[in-house]
């Protein structure tokens, strides 16, 4: 087929994607304030999300959709692009569930072992949610003097705990997101 | 004759050619595979995602990430089928735009089919979203999502009546222990029961009073439940409303028990952090079943609110579900219809191109089709009709080729025997079956003088009109009339002037069937034949009358001339002498006349020298000058005669003879010319001796060079006898005209020896 043929295709390829893209957006999320610090022997972690929650996951959650973020934090010797060796990698996680009979949220956060911290407030709730402190990482002992180090985070959406009818499809993605990595380094 | 086609260069049998060029077939053959393929996993997956889609509420990841990757991959599938189909139509359209052969009918066949499927198919879509959003619309009704509401708002109303009466408790149970000091050390005792008394009284489950450092100071349970159940508060959930600014808060735990709600209130009732002196707790519990309830309540109206929540997404899945089930359905029915189009044209298309290349001439087309029905059957018939024109076209030429040969064979055999009649002496006229002359060798020419031209398609008769018409009826009896095989004759006719003698043989020609279908002459020119004969005959006889007469001459002739020796003294009669004179004389005159014959019969033979002609003349005409003074003689020379190869004295004797005759012609006055002239075309010398005379008159002609011909009184008629022999012995040849406007001219020709013998 002469090549009339297939520009008229690569017109209508391209105007299939973009009709498309209206339903893939993405939600802008970054970690924010990430820092470590120490304290007696461990090393702390502090961190904040901001811009997790939307209209759209402020109504699922009142909807009774547990909303889960997934931390990563990676702790890693910055010694390069290619030599950065991996000294601790972790994830944990906030549960957030919104109770509708007795209208009050429930916080879970894994690193403080799951312990349900309940409010009536949704401010208090998204505040928990949206932020890590005094994260026990790692013993000072373990890092050595004068080494650069770097602690990078990500937190997303889990996606494993949508309803039912979880995926629609995947161009009309209603909750999840995924932040960049942030990073944060320093000198031992 | 039939205008047959030319055949093929390469008459041989091809391969039958290929449909289309093997890239087409290929990649042809690849897009119907991957078709297939295509919509066979699509098919697949759709009913993995289908059966994955009921999963339970906890997915493992890896499940859903294998959904997503499924969908994902189902979706490119879906795409590359659009695709696939839209460049298929596009190709049509194309097709049909560019005029290309069998576009039109299967533009027509597709079309055909995409209206007959898209019709039902837009009906059902339209109607199944229809169905779908009313179907949705009916599941989430109002009623429901009321119900739900209201199950909601009875269980709030169990947990606020529940709260409502535990902060009515806390208030009078904190008033009390505040106001009467209850927790003060010194009344622990007093606390206790009074903890007691307010579990019993209110039928609470749990009653417990904390001091001010968050230490139990007294508690009551229910003895339905044992005492280990309830753990003392820790601080944070004794403080958990106080920076709130609420009178009182409640946590609640579930329990093996069931719910067990906990109200706290600060001690004094409502008091500010400052001045808390303890903390008041009162947990109801709530039985399993009701728990489990309002659990399902809540779980349920949740669900509902979530599926409400989709409604929209599910909507929009299953309009685009149906709108690629629907395009499925239609792109199917497009490809089938190019398929079965196809299928269609491509024989019909084939067969046009057949029909045309064998209008064309060429017979080795071949149409190979893979079909299994009356189009196979149509193809079949086509390939048995070209080859049964193939075999045809080659018998045809075999036999064409036969034909030619023979043709040539035969024209070869024509073409000799015209060569071998026109190189034969014999003369030969055929004649057709209606008595016209429909050939005539080239000796038959010559020896009539005739061209060809001038009587092919004319009627015998024309040749023989003037001298044989009467021949002629004679043939036309003999042969058409009584159908005679054969006629033998002799005849003499006259052409260019010379009398010549031809034996004819008339025969008929007669075909297998032995019907006449015409007659053929043959002839030979006999004169000079008849001329030799009868020179050998006169020959002979003069020969034997010498022989004969000369011997009684001699005794006679002595016997005279004894009588007169004897006798002449004894006779004086002059009788005597005068008689036995004339006997010797006389005697002398028979053997000078019998040795005239002799010479005639024993002429001495030639003896050629080379020589010049016109001294011969010369000398010869001037033997007549003086003696013929009533004569003008006149000698023409063209002064370019060669050097002959001639018998002087026979040459001489010739023109002795000749111009004897002419004078004997001429009457009183006359001219007699002895002309010589040199043809380099013919390498001849011609002598012509034309005289003014009487001239010679057609029936002496053929005679004239014959011994006994004679027109004058006197003399034997030998002379032209002896100068046609001469000539001949010369190798020339003698023939006599008229002159005009009277006279005799006898022309000799004599060859020209070649150089080498002079």
């Amino acid at each position: 087929m002469s090549g009339q043929i297939r520009g008229i295709f690569f017109i209508l390829w391209l105007c299939a994607a973009l009709l498309l893209c209206p339903f893939a957006h993405a939600k802008t999320v970054k970690i924010s304030d990430l820092q470590v610090t120490s304290r007696q022997e461990d090393m702390l972690l502090f961190l904040n999300v901001d811009g997790a929650f939307d209209k759209q996951l402020n109504e699922a959650v009142h909807n009774g959709v547990p909303a889960i973020f997934s931390f990563i934090i990676e702790l890693s010797l910055d010694q390069g692009i290619f030599r950065s060796k991996t000294i601790l990698e972790l994830s944990v996680t906030h549960t957030l569930k919104y109770n509708a009979m007795k209208n009050n949220y429930t916080v879970r956060r894994s690193w403080e072992d799951n312990r349900p911290l309940t409010t009536d407030v949704y401010e208090d709730a998204k505040k928990w949610m949206s932020e890590i402190e005094n994260l026990r990482l790692l013993p000072l002992s373990h890092l050595q003097k004068g080494e650069r180090y770097m602690v990078r985070s990500k937190v997303m959406l889990d996606k494993a705990t949508l309803p039912f009818l979880n995926y629609i499809f995947f161009f009309i993605s209603l909750w999840d997101f995924e932040s960049d990595w942030q990073y944060y380094r320093f000198i031992y | 004759m039939i205008d047959l086609p030319k055949p093929p260069k390469n008459n041989r049998y091809k391969k039958p050619v290929p449909t289309l060029p093997k890239a087409e077939q290929r990649r042809r053959k690849r897009e119907y595979i991957i078709a297939g393929i295509v919509v066979a996993l699509i098919v697949l997956i759709s009913y993995a995602i289908l059966k994955g889609l009921h999963f339970g509420d906890d997915m493992a990841v890896s499940n859903s990430i294998m959904i997503f990757i499924l969908i994902n991959i189902n979706l490119l599938l879906i795409i590359l089928l659009i695709f696939l189909v839209i460049r298929n139509l596009v190709k049509i359209i194309y097709e049909r735009k560019r005029k290309v052969e069998g576009s039109r009918l299967r533009t027509k066949l597709v079309a055909a089919f995409i209206s007959l499927t898209l019709l039902p198919t837009i009906v059902l879509f339209v109607f199944s979203l229809h169905f779908i959003t009313s179907s949705i619309e009916f599941w989430f009704r109002i009623p429901i999502d009321q119900s739900l509401t209201n199950a909601l708002a009875v269980g709030r109303n169990i947990y606020t009546l529940v709260e409502e009466n535990n902060t009515f408790f806390l208030d009078k149970a904190a008033y009390q222990i505040a106001t009467r000091d209850l927790l003060s050390p010194k009344n622990e005792k007093e606390l206790a029961t009074y903890v007691q008394v307010v579990q019993r009284a209110f039928n609470l489950n749990v009653v417990e009073v904390y001091n001010a450092r968050f230490k139990r100071l007294a508690f009551s349970v229910t003895p339905s439940l044992p005492a280990d159940v309830i753990e003392p508060a820790d601080p944070g959930t004794l403080q958990k409303g106080l920076y709130n600014g609420e009178d009182t808060w409640s946590t609640s735990e579930h329990t093996a028990a069931g719910e067990m709600i906990r109200n706290i209130a600060a001690i004094p009732f409502g008091a500010k952090e400052d001045n808390i002196k303890g903390f008041i707790l009162i947990s109801v519990l709530l039985p399993p079943d009701l728990v489990r309830n309002l659990a399902s309540i809540t779980q349920g109206f949740e669900e509902y609110q979530q599926t409400k929540m989709l409604k929209y997404p599910i909507r929009l899945t299953y309009y685009i579900t149906l709108t690629i089930v629907a395009l499925l359905v239609l792109f199917c029915a497009v490809w089938f219809g190019m398929y079965l189009s196809r299928r269609v044209t491509v024989p019909i298309m084939e067969l046009a191109e057949g029909t045309r290349r064998v209008a064309g001439g060429d017979l080795t087309y071949h149409i190979t089709v893979a079909a299994d029905d009356e189009i196979k059957t149509l193809v079949d018939s086509f390939n048995k009709m070209t080859r049964d024109l193939r075999f045809s076209r080659k018998e045809l030429e075999v036999y064409t080729k036969k034909l030619f040969d023979q043709n040539i064979e035969i024209e070869e055999r024509r073409r000799y025997m015209e060569i071998v009649l026109d190189n034969v002496s014999t003369g030969v006229i055929s004649i057709d079956a209606r008595g016209l002359v429909t050939t005539i060798n080239h000796s038959a020419e010559k020896m009539l003088n005739l061209r060809s031209a001038d009587i092919i398609r004319k009627s015998y008769k024309n040749i023989l009109e003037n001298q044989h018409a009467d021949l002629a009826e004679e043939i036309y009896d003999r042969f058409w009339k009584k159908h005679e095989e054969s006629l033998l004759k002799t005849l003499t006719m006259t052409v260019s002037g010379k009398s010549r003698v031809f034996m004819v043989n008339f025969n008929a020609l007669k075909d297998d069937a032995g019907r006449q279908i015409g007659m053929v002459m043959v002839f030979d020119d006999m004169t000079e034949l008849e001329k030799a004969q009868r020179m050998a005959a006169w020959r002979e006889v003069a020969r034997r009358i010498a022989h004969e007469v000369k011997n009684p001459l001699t005794p006679i002739s002595l016997s005279a001339q004894r009588l007169w020796r004897k006798y002449k003294d004894a006779i004086k009669d002059p009788v005597f002498e005068e008689c036995t004179r004339t006997i010797i004389d006389h005697t002398e005159l028979i053997r000078n006349l019998v040795n005239e014959f002799a010479s005639f019969a024993r002429f001495p033979a030639a003896n050629p020298v080379p020589c010049e002609l016109p001294p011969i003349i010369s000398e010869t005409v001037a033997l007549y000058r003086e003696g013929h003074p009533n004569i003008t003689f006149e000698i023409r020379d063209s002064g370019d005669i060669p050097v002959l190869k001639l018998d002087r004295q026979q040459i001489k004797q010739t023109l002795i003879n000749l111009i004897d005759n002419a004078i004997a012609a001429i009457r009183q006055e006359g001219t007699i010319i002895i002309e010589a002239s040199h043809d380099p075309g013919k390498n001849t010398v011609t002598l012509t001796v034309t005289d003014t005379g009487t001239g010679i008159s057609d029936m002496e002609k053929p005679f004239m060079f014959e011994p006994d011909f004679t027109t004058k009184k006197t003399g034997m008629g030998l002379g032209l006898a002896i100068v046609s022999t001469i000539i001949s012995d010369h190798k020339g040849k003698i023939h006599a005209e008229d002159n005009v406007p009277h006279g005799a001219r006898f022309v000799i020709e004599l060859p020209v020896a070649p150089p080498s013998e002079n």
